[in-house]
Protein backbone atom coordinates (compact mmCIF):
# COMPACT_ATOMS: atom_id res chain seq x y z
CA UNK A 1 0.00 0.00 0.00
CA UNK A 2 1.42 2.95 -1.06
CA UNK A 3 1.25 6.75 0.23
CA UNK A 4 -1.03 8.43 -2.17
CA UNK A 5 1.01 11.60 -1.33
CA UNK A 6 4.48 10.26 -1.95
CA UNK A 7 3.28 9.04 -5.60
CA UNK A 8 3.36 12.58 -7.29
CA UNK A 9 4.34 16.48 -6.25
CA UNK A 10 0.73 17.06 -5.87
CA UNK A 11 0.35 20.59 -5.12
CA UNK A 12 -1.26 21.31 -1.19
CA UNK A 13 -4.52 22.51 -2.69
CA UNK A 14 -5.59 20.07 -4.92
CA UNK A 15 -4.29 17.55 -1.85
CA UNK A 16 -6.47 18.87 0.77
CA UNK A 17 -9.21 18.96 -2.05
CA UNK A 18 -8.86 15.16 -2.80
CA UNK A 19 -9.14 14.12 0.40
CA UNK A 20 -12.12 16.67 1.26
CA UNK A 21 -13.87 14.64 -1.43
CA UNK A 22 -12.90 10.98 -0.43
CA UNK A 23 -13.88 12.24 3.07
CA UNK A 24 -17.12 13.14 2.37
CA UNK A 25 -17.71 10.59 0.18
CA UNK A 26 -17.32 8.76 3.77
CA UNK A 27 -19.62 10.91 5.54
CA UNK A 28 -22.36 10.66 2.97
CA UNK A 29 -22.14 6.92 2.23
CA UNK A 30 -22.26 6.32 6.23
CA UNK A 31 -24.78 8.88 7.02
CA UNK A 32 -22.57 10.18 9.65
CA UNK A 33 -22.11 13.39 11.70
CA UNK A 34 -19.43 15.88 12.09
CA UNK A 35 -19.06 17.19 8.57
CA UNK A 36 -18.54 20.52 9.85
CA UNK A 37 -15.84 19.75 11.97
CA UNK A 38 -13.73 17.30 9.94
CA UNK A 39 -13.89 19.94 7.11
CA UNK A 40 -11.91 22.75 9.17
CA UNK A 41 -8.97 19.71 10.22
CA UNK A 42 -7.74 18.48 6.87
CA UNK A 43 -5.04 20.61 6.26
CA UNK A 44 -3.21 20.84 10.14
CA UNK A 45 -3.53 16.69 9.88
CA UNK A 46 -1.98 16.71 6.17
CA UNK A 47 0.75 19.35 7.69
CA UNK A 48 1.31 17.16 10.55
CA UNK A 49 1.66 13.72 8.92
CA UNK A 50 3.80 15.26 6.60
CA UNK A 51 6.50 15.97 9.35
CA UNK A 52 6.50 11.85 10.71
CA UNK A 53 8.18 9.27 9.71
CA UNK A 54 5.74 7.06 8.57
CA UNK A 55 6.91 3.84 8.36
CA UNK A 56 8.30 4.16 12.18
CA UNK A 57 4.13 4.93 12.74
CA UNK A 58 3.16 1.96 10.61
CA UNK A 59 5.90 -0.30 12.57
CA UNK A 60 4.72 1.06 16.07
CA UNK A 61 8.74 1.52 17.04
CA UNK A 62 9.03 2.46 20.35
CA UNK A 63 10.99 6.01 19.11
CA UNK A 64 7.91 6.78 17.16
CA UNK A 65 6.78 10.06 16.60
CA UNK A 66 3.04 10.04 18.16
CA UNK A 67 0.46 12.08 16.72
CA UNK A 68 -2.82 12.08 19.61
CA UNK A 69 -6.12 13.49 17.69
CA UNK A 70 -7.58 15.18 21.18
CA UNK A 71 -11.45 16.10 18.99
CA UNK A 72 -12.00 12.86 18.38
CA UNK A 73 -15.46 13.40 16.30
CA UNK A 74 -13.25 14.41 13.63
CA UNK A 75 -12.35 10.58 13.05
CA UNK A 76 -13.34 10.99 9.14
CA UNK A 77 -10.83 13.32 8.80
CA UNK A 78 -7.89 11.72 10.69
CA UNK A 79 -9.16 8.23 8.81
CA UNK A 80 -9.11 9.63 5.31
CA UNK A 81 -5.76 11.34 6.12
CA UNK A 82 -4.27 7.81 7.05
CA UNK A 83 -5.66 6.34 4.17
CA UNK A 84 -4.12 9.27 1.83
CA UNK A 85 -0.61 8.38 3.84
CA UNK A 86 -0.85 4.77 3.62
CA UNK A 87 -1.36 3.64 6.98
CA UNK A 88 -4.67 2.96 6.34
CA UNK A 89 -5.80 0.47 3.76
CA UNK A 90 -8.91 1.61 1.45
CA UNK A 91 -11.04 -1.63 2.34
CA UNK A 92 -11.24 -0.48 6.08
CA UNK A 93 -11.79 2.83 5.24
CA UNK A 94 -15.09 1.83 3.40
CA UNK A 95 -16.39 0.15 6.80
CA UNK A 96 -16.12 3.70 8.66
CA UNK A 97 -19.48 4.06 10.80
CA UNK A 98 -20.76 0.81 9.80
CA UNK A 99 -22.36 -2.10 12.44
CA UNK A 100 -19.27 -4.51 12.91
CA UNK A 101 -16.56 -1.66 11.97
CA UNK A 102 -13.57 -0.71 13.81
CA UNK A 103 -13.88 3.02 12.60
CA UNK A 104 -16.93 4.35 14.59
CA UNK A 105 -17.44 8.13 14.50
CA UNK A 106 -14.54 8.81 16.82
CA UNK A 107 -11.20 8.70 17.02
CA UNK A 108 -10.50 4.77 17.94
CA UNK A 109 -6.35 3.08 19.20
CA UNK A 110 -7.65 -0.06 18.00
CA UNK A 111 -7.16 1.23 14.13
CA UNK A 112 -4.08 1.01 12.16
CA UNK A 113 -1.61 4.47 12.78
CA UNK A 114 -4.11 5.56 15.74
CA UNK A 115 -2.27 6.37 18.84
CA UNK A 116 -4.83 6.98 21.35
CA UNK A 117 -8.71 6.41 21.41
CA UNK A 118 -10.58 9.97 21.90
CA UNK A 119 -14.16 11.15 22.09
CA UNK A 120 -14.66 12.62 25.34
CA UNK A 121 -13.02 16.18 24.90
CA UNK A 122 -10.22 17.27 27.03
CA UNK A 123 -8.15 13.66 27.41
CA UNK A 124 -5.65 14.05 24.55
CA UNK A 125 -3.55 16.74 25.88
CA UNK A 126 -3.05 15.63 29.75
CA UNK A 127 -1.55 12.25 27.35
CA UNK A 128 0.22 14.11 25.10
CA UNK A 129 1.92 15.91 28.14
CA UNK A 130 2.34 12.25 29.54
CA UNK A 131 4.16 11.19 25.74
CA UNK A 132 6.25 14.02 25.78
CA UNK A 133 7.48 13.45 29.43
CA UNK A 134 8.33 9.58 28.70
CA UNK A 135 9.88 10.38 25.02
CA UNK A 136 12.04 12.48 26.73
CA UNK A 137 12.94 10.62 29.55
CA UNK A 138 13.80 7.73 27.13
CA UNK A 139 16.42 10.26 24.58
CA UNK A 140 14.26 9.24 22.12
CA UNK A 141 14.32 12.76 20.17
CA UNK A 142 10.90 12.64 18.88
CA UNK A 143 7.69 14.68 19.11
CA UNK A 144 4.68 14.31 20.59
CA UNK A 145 2.02 16.48 18.50
CA UNK A 146 -1.72 17.04 19.66
CA UNK A 147 -4.25 18.09 17.90
CA UNK A 148 -7.47 20.07 19.80
CA UNK A 149 -10.46 21.74 18.86
CA UNK A 150 -11.27 25.36 20.41
CA UNK A 151 -14.61 24.26 21.97
CA UNK A 152 -12.42 21.61 23.77
CA UNK A 153 -10.88 24.08 25.20
CA UNK A 154 -13.17 25.00 27.35
CA UNK A 155 -12.59 21.70 29.44
CA UNK A 156 -10.91 22.46 32.40
CA UNK A 157 -8.11 19.50 31.89
CA UNK A 158 -6.59 20.99 29.37
CA UNK A 159 -5.06 23.76 31.10
CA UNK A 160 -4.22 21.47 33.86
CA UNK A 161 -1.77 19.43 30.94
CA UNK A 162 -0.71 23.23 29.25
CA UNK A 163 0.10 24.30 33.14
CA UNK A 164 2.31 20.70 33.26
CA UNK A 165 4.17 21.18 30.02
CA UNK A 166 5.12 24.29 30.83
CA UNK A 167 6.41 24.09 33.97
CA UNK A 168 8.10 20.88 32.27
CA UNK A 169 9.96 22.76 29.54
CA UNK A 170 8.49 19.79 27.25
CA UNK A 171 9.92 20.84 24.16
CA UNK A 172 9.18 18.12 22.30
CA UNK A 173 5.22 18.76 22.30
CA UNK A 174 3.06 20.63 19.89
CA UNK A 175 -0.40 21.55 20.15
CA UNK A 176 -2.35 22.76 17.41
CA UNK A 177 -5.72 24.52 18.02
CA UNK A 178 -8.52 23.97 15.10
CA UNK A 179 -9.80 27.33 15.96
CA UNK A 180 -13.17 27.03 13.65
CA UNK A 181 -14.73 29.64 16.01
CA UNK A 182 -17.76 27.04 16.61
CA UNK A 183 -18.30 25.08 19.03
CA UNK A 184 -21.33 22.75 19.35
CA UNK A 185 -24.48 24.55 18.92
CA UNK A 186 -23.02 28.12 19.17
CA UNK A 187 -19.95 30.35 19.15
CA UNK A 188 -17.26 29.16 20.56
CA UNK A 189 -16.32 32.57 22.36
CA UNK A 190 -20.14 33.46 22.90
CA UNK A 191 -20.43 30.33 25.44
CA UNK A 192 -16.83 31.29 26.81
CA UNK A 193 -14.23 33.57 25.42
CA UNK A 194 -11.20 31.98 25.18
CA UNK A 195 -9.35 35.20 23.72
CA UNK A 196 -6.85 36.32 23.96
CA UNK A 197 -5.89 32.88 23.23
CA UNK A 198 -2.50 33.81 21.83
CA UNK A 199 -1.21 35.89 25.07
CA UNK A 200 -2.98 33.19 27.69
CA UNK A 201 -0.68 30.06 26.08
CA UNK A 202 2.23 32.60 25.82
CA UNK A 203 1.74 33.61 29.70
CA UNK A 204 1.43 29.77 30.70
CA UNK A 205 5.63 29.20 28.89
CA UNK A 206 4.26 27.61 25.47
CA UNK A 207 5.93 29.47 22.24
CA UNK A 208 3.31 30.17 20.46
CA UNK A 209 2.34 30.84 16.55
CA UNK A 210 -0.64 31.93 14.41
CA UNK A 211 -1.63 30.80 11.69
CA UNK A 212 -3.97 29.82 8.15
CA UNK A 213 -5.21 26.68 9.31
CA UNK A 214 -6.25 26.30 5.90
CA UNK A 215 -2.92 26.69 4.45
CA UNK A 216 -1.15 23.62 4.32
CA UNK A 217 2.03 25.23 3.55
CA UNK A 218 2.34 27.52 6.48
CA UNK A 219 1.19 25.10 9.05
CA UNK A 220 3.95 22.67 7.36
CA UNK A 221 6.54 25.63 7.70
CA UNK A 222 5.79 26.70 11.53
CA UNK A 223 6.17 22.93 12.39
CA UNK A 224 9.62 22.21 10.34
CA UNK A 225 10.96 25.55 12.30
CA UNK A 226 10.05 24.56 15.71
CA UNK A 227 11.34 20.89 15.33
CA UNK A 228 13.65 21.59 18.53
CA UNK A 229 12.55 24.31 21.19
CA UNK A 230 13.09 24.72 24.20
CA UNK A 231 9.80 25.50 25.21
CA UNK A 232 5.78 23.61 23.98
CA UNK A 233 4.53 24.81 21.07
CA UNK A 234 1.28 25.79 20.50
CA UNK A 235 0.24 26.47 16.90
CA UNK A 236 -3.06 28.54 16.52
CA UNK A 237 -4.77 27.41 13.40
CA UNK A 238 -7.57 29.48 12.57
CA UNK A 239 -9.73 27.62 10.22
CA UNK A 240 -13.48 27.67 9.03
CA UNK A 241 -15.66 25.03 10.22
CA UNK A 242 -17.21 23.20 7.08
CA UNK A 243 -14.70 24.48 4.79
CA UNK A 244 -14.82 24.08 1.40
CA UNK A 245 -18.34 23.66 1.00
CA UNK A 246 -20.00 27.39 0.84
CA UNK A 247 -23.54 26.60 3.08
CA UNK A 248 -21.33 24.32 5.38
CA UNK A 249 -19.28 26.88 6.27
CA UNK A 250 -19.72 28.60 9.01
CA UNK A 251 -23.07 27.07 9.78
CA UNK A 252 -23.34 25.03 13.20
CA UNK A 253 -26.15 22.51 11.98
CA UNK A 254 -23.70 20.36 10.11
CA UNK A 255 -22.06 19.34 13.73
CA UNK A 256 -24.58 17.18 14.12
CA UNK A 257 -26.54 17.21 10.28
CA UNK A 258 -25.90 13.96 7.81
CA UNK A 259 -25.07 15.05 4.10
CA UNK A 260 -28.40 14.04 2.20
CA UNK A 261 -27.88 13.22 -1.71
CA UNK A 262 -28.19 16.42 -3.06
CA UNK A 263 -26.28 18.39 -0.56
CA UNK A 264 -23.58 15.89 -1.49
CA UNK A 265 -23.65 16.08 -4.65
CA UNK A 266 -23.43 20.36 -4.52
CA UNK A 267 -20.97 19.67 -1.99
CA UNK A 268 -18.62 18.07 -3.98
CA UNK A 269 -19.43 19.88 -7.25
CA UNK A 270 -17.73 23.21 -4.60
CA UNK A 271 -15.13 20.79 -4.09
CA UNK A 272 -14.25 19.64 -7.68
CA UNK A 273 -14.21 23.43 -8.76
CA UNK A 274 -11.93 24.15 -6.12
CA UNK A 275 -14.31 26.78 -4.07
CA UNK B 1 0.97 -0.21 54.58
CA UNK B 2 2.02 2.85 52.63
CA UNK B 3 5.05 2.62 53.87
CA UNK B 4 5.69 -0.79 53.48
CA UNK B 5 4.32 -0.03 49.29
CA UNK B 6 5.95 2.56 48.74
CA UNK B 7 9.17 0.59 50.52
CA UNK B 8 8.53 -1.99 47.69
CA UNK B 9 8.05 0.13 45.26
CA UNK B 10 11.38 2.29 45.78
CA UNK B 11 12.93 -0.95 45.58
CA UNK B 12 11.17 -1.88 42.46
CA UNK B 13 12.46 1.25 40.98
CA UNK B 14 16.01 0.31 41.19
CA UNK B 15 15.61 -3.03 39.52
CA UNK B 16 13.21 -1.94 37.33
CA UNK B 17 13.32 1.09 35.22
CA UNK B 18 10.26 1.23 33.48
CA UNK B 19 8.07 1.86 37.31
CA UNK B 20 7.67 5.58 36.96
CA UNK B 21 5.23 7.21 39.65
CA UNK B 22 3.15 9.85 40.08
CA UNK B 23 1.94 12.02 42.84
CA UNK B 24 -1.27 14.72 42.93
CA UNK B 25 0.77 16.72 45.75
CA UNK B 26 0.20 13.87 48.59
CA UNK B 27 2.50 11.88 49.91
CA UNK B 28 4.62 13.74 52.49
CA UNK B 29 6.66 12.06 54.82
CA UNK B 30 5.86 8.64 52.50
CA UNK B 31 7.31 9.83 48.95
CA UNK B 32 10.65 11.89 49.67
CA UNK B 33 13.29 8.83 49.08
CA UNK B 34 11.70 7.90 45.88
CA UNK B 35 11.80 11.14 44.91
CA UNK B 36 15.11 11.69 46.65
CA UNK B 37 16.24 8.67 44.24
CA UNK B 38 14.75 9.42 41.38
CA UNK B 39 14.54 12.93 39.90
CA UNK B 40 13.86 11.67 36.08
CA UNK B 41 11.01 8.62 37.49
CA UNK B 42 9.08 10.74 39.99
CA UNK B 43 6.35 13.74 38.96
CA UNK B 44 4.69 15.83 41.80
CA UNK B 45 2.09 16.92 39.03
CA UNK B 46 0.45 19.34 41.44
CA UNK B 47 -3.49 19.03 42.59
CA UNK B 48 -4.77 18.15 39.06
CA UNK B 49 -5.69 14.25 39.01
CA UNK B 50 -7.51 14.49 35.72
CA UNK B 51 -3.77 15.48 34.31
CA UNK B 52 -2.45 12.79 36.18
CA UNK B 53 -4.28 10.11 35.30
CA UNK B 54 -3.86 11.08 31.70
CA UNK B 55 0.16 11.46 31.98
CA UNK B 56 0.29 8.19 33.32
CA UNK B 57 -1.83 6.81 30.05
CA UNK B 58 1.00 8.54 27.70
CA UNK B 59 3.52 6.98 29.80
CA UNK B 60 2.53 3.74 29.10
CA UNK B 61 2.44 4.73 25.29
CA UNK B 62 6.23 4.97 26.09
CA UNK B 63 6.20 1.85 27.67
CA UNK B 64 6.37 2.54 31.09
CA UNK B 65 4.54 1.60 34.44
CA UNK B 66 3.40 4.51 36.04
CA UNK B 67 2.14 4.58 40.04
CA UNK B 68 -0.33 7.15 40.62
CA UNK B 69 -0.99 8.49 44.29
CA UNK B 70 -3.56 10.88 45.86
CA UNK B 71 -6.47 10.59 48.70
CA UNK B 72 -8.66 7.87 47.64
CA UNK B 73 -11.66 9.63 46.12
CA UNK B 74 -9.77 12.17 44.27
CA UNK B 75 -8.03 9.58 42.59
CA UNK B 76 -11.36 7.33 41.63
CA UNK B 77 -13.71 9.69 41.75
CA UNK B 78 -12.79 13.33 39.87
CA UNK B 79 -11.05 11.48 37.58
CA UNK B 80 -13.06 8.65 36.76
CA UNK B 81 -13.86 9.66 32.69
CA UNK B 82 -9.52 9.52 32.62
CA UNK B 83 -9.87 6.23 34.17
CA UNK B 84 -12.11 4.61 31.88
CA UNK B 85 -11.09 6.29 28.14
CA UNK B 86 -6.97 6.62 29.03
CA UNK B 87 -6.25 3.55 31.34
CA UNK B 88 -8.78 1.06 31.02
CA UNK B 89 -9.80 1.45 27.48
CA UNK B 90 -6.43 0.98 26.17
CA UNK B 91 -5.70 -1.48 29.03
CA UNK B 92 -2.44 0.18 30.06
CA UNK B 93 -0.65 -1.06 33.54
CA UNK B 94 -1.63 2.21 35.38
CA UNK B 95 -1.40 1.14 39.52
CA UNK B 96 -3.61 3.93 41.07
CA UNK B 97 -3.14 4.33 44.56
CA UNK B 98 -5.64 5.66 47.02
CA UNK B 99 -5.00 6.64 50.48
CA UNK B 100 -7.28 7.71 53.22
CA UNK B 101 -9.40 5.11 53.08
CA UNK B 102 -13.60 4.67 54.71
CA UNK B 103 -13.39 6.98 57.49
CA UNK B 104 -9.33 7.97 57.95
CA UNK B 105 -10.08 11.14 57.27
CA UNK B 106 -13.52 11.01 59.00
CA UNK B 107 -13.17 14.05 61.12
CA UNK B 108 -12.17 16.02 57.76
CA UNK B 109 -15.93 16.49 56.68
CA UNK B 110 -17.99 14.36 54.16
CA UNK B 111 -15.56 15.03 51.34
CA UNK B 112 -13.13 12.94 52.70
CA UNK B 113 -15.50 10.27 53.56
CA UNK B 114 -14.19 7.42 51.45
CA UNK B 115 -17.29 5.01 51.47
CA UNK B 116 -18.05 4.96 47.43
CA UNK B 117 -15.01 4.25 45.82
CA UNK B 118 -14.97 0.81 45.16
CA UNK B 119 -18.61 1.00 43.86
CA UNK B 120 -17.12 3.30 41.35
CA UNK B 121 -14.23 1.53 40.16
CA UNK B 122 -15.45 -2.14 40.37
CA UNK B 123 -17.75 -1.17 36.92
CA UNK B 124 -14.61 -0.33 35.00
CA UNK B 125 -13.56 -3.76 33.07
CA UNK B 126 -10.11 -4.85 32.87
CA UNK B 127 -9.43 -3.02 36.36
CA UNK B 128 -8.50 -4.76 39.59
CA UNK B 129 -9.25 -3.77 43.02
CA UNK B 130 -7.47 -4.68 45.84
CA UNK B 131 -7.67 -3.46 49.08
CA UNK B 132 -4.69 -5.05 51.51
CA UNK B 133 -5.73 -5.89 55.02
CA UNK B 134 -1.72 -6.23 56.52
CA UNK B 135 1.77 -5.72 55.85
CA UNK B 136 1.90 -9.29 54.41
CA UNK B 137 -0.96 -8.53 52.36
CA UNK B 138 0.47 -5.42 50.99
CA UNK B 139 3.72 -7.41 49.75
CA UNK B 140 1.43 -9.79 48.08
CA UNK B 141 -0.81 -7.29 46.03
CA UNK B 142 2.23 -5.44 45.07
CA UNK B 143 3.77 -8.81 43.74
CA UNK B 144 0.79 -9.02 42.23
CA UNK B 145 0.87 -5.38 40.45
CA UNK B 146 4.34 -6.31 39.21
CA UNK B 147 3.72 -10.14 37.59
CA UNK B 148 -0.03 -8.67 36.15
CA UNK B 149 1.10 -5.53 34.31
CA UNK B 150 -2.45 -4.73 34.20
CA UNK B 151 -4.51 -1.47 35.19
CA UNK B 152 -5.39 -1.62 39.18
CA UNK B 153 -6.63 0.38 41.86
CA UNK B 154 -5.29 -0.38 45.48
CA UNK B 155 -7.32 1.27 47.83
CA UNK B 156 -4.44 1.68 50.41
CA UNK B 157 -6.06 3.03 54.35
CA UNK B 158 -4.02 3.83 57.14
CA UNK B 159 -3.12 0.38 59.19
CA UNK B 160 0.05 -1.16 60.18
CA UNK B 161 -1.57 -4.65 61.13
CA UNK B 162 0.68 -7.39 60.64
CA UNK B 163 -1.66 -11.12 60.98
CA UNK B 164 -0.03 -13.68 59.61
CA UNK B 165 -2.23 -15.77 56.60
CA UNK B 166 -3.04 -18.93 57.83
CA UNK B 167 -2.70 -20.59 54.09
CA UNK B 168 -1.23 -19.24 50.73
CA UNK B 169 -2.74 -17.40 48.43
CA UNK B 170 -3.19 -13.46 48.25
CA UNK B 171 -6.88 -14.63 49.47
CA UNK B 172 -6.38 -15.90 52.69
CA UNK B 173 -8.05 -17.02 55.95
CA UNK B 174 -6.19 -14.82 59.46
CA UNK B 175 -8.53 -16.76 62.31
CA UNK B 176 -9.82 -20.08 62.09
CA UNK B 177 -12.53 -21.47 64.30
CA UNK B 178 -13.15 -24.99 62.94
CA UNK B 179 -15.95 -26.03 64.78
CA UNK B 180 -17.71 -22.91 63.67
CA UNK B 181 -20.18 -21.84 60.36
CA UNK B 182 -19.80 -18.80 60.70
CA UNK B 183 -17.23 -16.42 58.64
CA UNK B 184 -16.76 -12.70 58.22
CA UNK B 185 -14.82 -11.77 55.18
CA UNK B 186 -13.58 -8.67 55.48
CA UNK B 187 -10.78 -6.33 53.43
CA UNK B 188 -8.74 -2.95 53.95
CA UNK B 189 -8.34 -1.59 57.50
CA UNK B 190 -11.58 -2.70 58.99
CA UNK B 191 -9.36 -6.16 59.80
CA UNK B 192 -8.11 -4.73 62.43
CA UNK B 193 -11.77 -4.53 64.33
CA UNK B 194 -12.70 -8.09 63.22
CA UNK B 195 -9.86 -9.70 64.62
CA UNK B 196 -10.46 -7.39 68.31
CA UNK B 197 -13.58 -9.03 68.01
CA UNK B 198 -12.91 -12.59 67.71
CA UNK B 199 -11.19 -11.79 70.82
CA UNK B 200 -14.46 -11.07 72.21
CA UNK B 201 -16.53 -13.23 70.60
CA UNK B 202 -14.63 -16.85 69.69
CA UNK B 203 -17.35 -17.93 67.12
CA UNK B 204 -16.04 -17.42 63.80
CA UNK B 205 -13.59 -17.62 61.39
CA UNK B 206 -11.88 -14.52 58.76
CA UNK B 207 -11.13 -13.96 55.76
CA UNK B 208 -9.37 -11.22 53.78
CA UNK B 209 -10.75 -10.56 50.47
CA UNK B 210 -7.12 -8.35 49.64
CA UNK B 211 -8.69 -8.78 45.76
CA UNK B 212 -12.30 -7.46 45.44
CA UNK B 213 -12.29 -7.62 42.20
CA UNK B 214 -11.93 -9.89 40.17
CA UNK B 215 -14.07 -12.27 42.32
CA UNK B 216 -12.46 -15.83 42.43
CA UNK B 217 -15.57 -17.66 42.16
CA UNK B 218 -14.08 -21.06 42.51
CA UNK B 219 -12.48 -19.90 45.91
CA UNK B 220 -15.83 -18.98 46.58
CA UNK B 221 -17.63 -21.60 46.26
CA UNK B 222 -15.27 -23.52 48.65
CA UNK B 223 -15.77 -20.73 51.48
CA UNK B 224 -19.64 -21.60 51.05
CA UNK B 225 -18.91 -24.99 50.95
CA UNK B 226 -17.40 -24.89 54.17
CA UNK B 227 -19.61 -21.80 56.25
CA UNK B 228 -23.58 -21.10 55.68
CA UNK B 229 -23.27 -18.22 57.55
CA UNK B 230 -21.34 -15.14 55.67
CA UNK B 231 -20.94 -11.95 57.20
CA UNK B 232 -19.26 -9.08 54.91
CA UNK B 233 -17.47 -6.27 57.03
CA UNK B 234 -16.30 -3.49 55.53
CA UNK B 235 -16.13 0.35 55.74
CA UNK B 236 -17.72 1.22 52.60
CA UNK B 237 -21.57 1.74 51.38
CA UNK B 238 -23.15 -1.88 51.50
CA UNK B 239 -25.17 -1.22 48.26
CA UNK B 240 -22.05 -0.97 46.13
CA UNK B 241 -18.89 -2.39 47.74
CA UNK B 242 -17.78 -6.29 48.31
CA UNK B 243 -21.20 -7.22 50.19
CA UNK B 244 -22.72 -5.71 47.08
CA UNK B 245 -20.22 -8.01 44.48
CA UNK B 246 -21.17 -11.19 46.73
CA UNK B 247 -24.84 -11.00 46.13
CA UNK B 248 -24.51 -11.38 42.56
CA UNK B 249 -21.50 -13.88 42.76
CA UNK B 250 -23.99 -16.14 45.07
CA UNK B 251 -27.05 -15.62 43.05
CA UNK B 252 -24.67 -16.47 40.08
CA UNK B 253 -23.47 -19.51 41.68
CA UNK B 254 -26.88 -20.52 43.15
CA UNK B 255 -25.95 -20.94 46.48
CA UNK B 256 -28.73 -21.18 48.49
CA UNK B 257 -27.35 -22.81 51.63
CA UNK B 258 -25.54 -19.47 52.30
CA UNK B 259 -26.94 -16.79 54.43
CA UNK B 260 -25.11 -13.53 53.78
CA UNK B 261 -25.22 -10.68 55.89
CA UNK B 262 -23.61 -7.20 55.77
CA UNK B 263 -22.14 -4.53 58.50
CA UNK B 264 -21.10 -1.46 56.31
CA UNK B 265 -22.21 2.04 55.60
CA UNK B 266 -25.44 3.19 54.66
CA UNK B 267 -26.23 4.86 51.18
CA UNK B 268 -25.87 8.33 52.25
CA UNK B 269 -23.36 11.13 53.14
CA UNK B 270 -22.50 12.24 56.32
CA UNK B 271 -23.69 15.27 57.56
CA UNK B 272 -21.63 15.20 60.81
CA UNK B 273 -18.26 14.00 61.63
CA UNK B 274 -16.34 11.97 63.19
CA UNK B 275 -13.09 9.45 63.41
CA UNK B 276 -12.85 5.89 62.27
CA UNK B 277 -13.76 4.72 65.95
CA UNK B 278 -16.73 7.17 65.85
CA UNK B 279 -18.02 5.42 62.09
CA UNK B 280 -17.42 1.92 63.21
CA UNK B 281 -19.20 2.35 65.93
CA UNK B 282 -22.13 3.81 64.49
CA UNK B 283 -22.34 1.40 61.72
CA UNK B 284 -21.64 -1.56 64.18
CA UNK B 285 -18.23 -2.77 62.96
CA UNK B 286 -16.63 -1.60 66.35
CA UNK B 287 -14.71 -5.08 67.74
CA UNK B 288 -17.36 -4.71 70.22
CA UNK B 289 -20.58 -4.31 67.42
CA UNK B 290 -19.23 -7.41 65.67
CA UNK B 291 -18.55 -9.53 68.65
CA UNK B 292 -22.23 -8.65 69.49
CA UNK B 293 -23.81 -9.36 66.43
CA UNK B 294 -22.06 -12.56 65.90
CA UNK B 295 -22.97 -13.80 69.40
CA UNK B 296 -26.89 -13.08 68.18
CA UNK B 297 -26.87 -14.83 65.11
Amino acid sequence: MKPRNLESNQPSLEEAAEVRRRMLTLLHESQASHVGTCLSVVEILLAVYKNVDLEKIRNRTDDRVRVVVSKGHSAAALYTVLNHFGLLRDEELETYHQNNSRLGGHVTSTVPGVEHSTGALGHGLPVAVGIGIGLRNKKAGSRVYVIVGDGELHEGSNWEAIHSAAHLKLGNLCLLVDYNKLSGIGKTNDCCNLEPLKSKLESFGFETFEVNGHNQDEIYATIRKTIVSERPVAIICHTIKGKGVSFIENNNVWHYRPLNKEDYEKAMLEIRAGK
Amino acid sequence: MRTEFFKLLKEEMHKDESVFFIVADMGLGLVEPIQRDFPERFLNIGISEQNMIGVAAGLCSVGFHPFCYTISNFITERCFEQIRNDICLHKYPVTIIGTSTGFDNGLLGPTHQVIDDIGCMKILPELSIYSPTSLTSTRMVFTEIMKSRRPAYVRIGKSSCDIKPLEDGLNHMVVRNSGSDILVITHGTVLENCVKAANLCDKFSIYCMNKIKPLDKEQLRGLCERFSRIIVIEDHMVTSGLYNSLCQCLVEMRSPGTTLYSIGTPEIYEDVVGDKDYFADRYGYSPEKIARFISRL
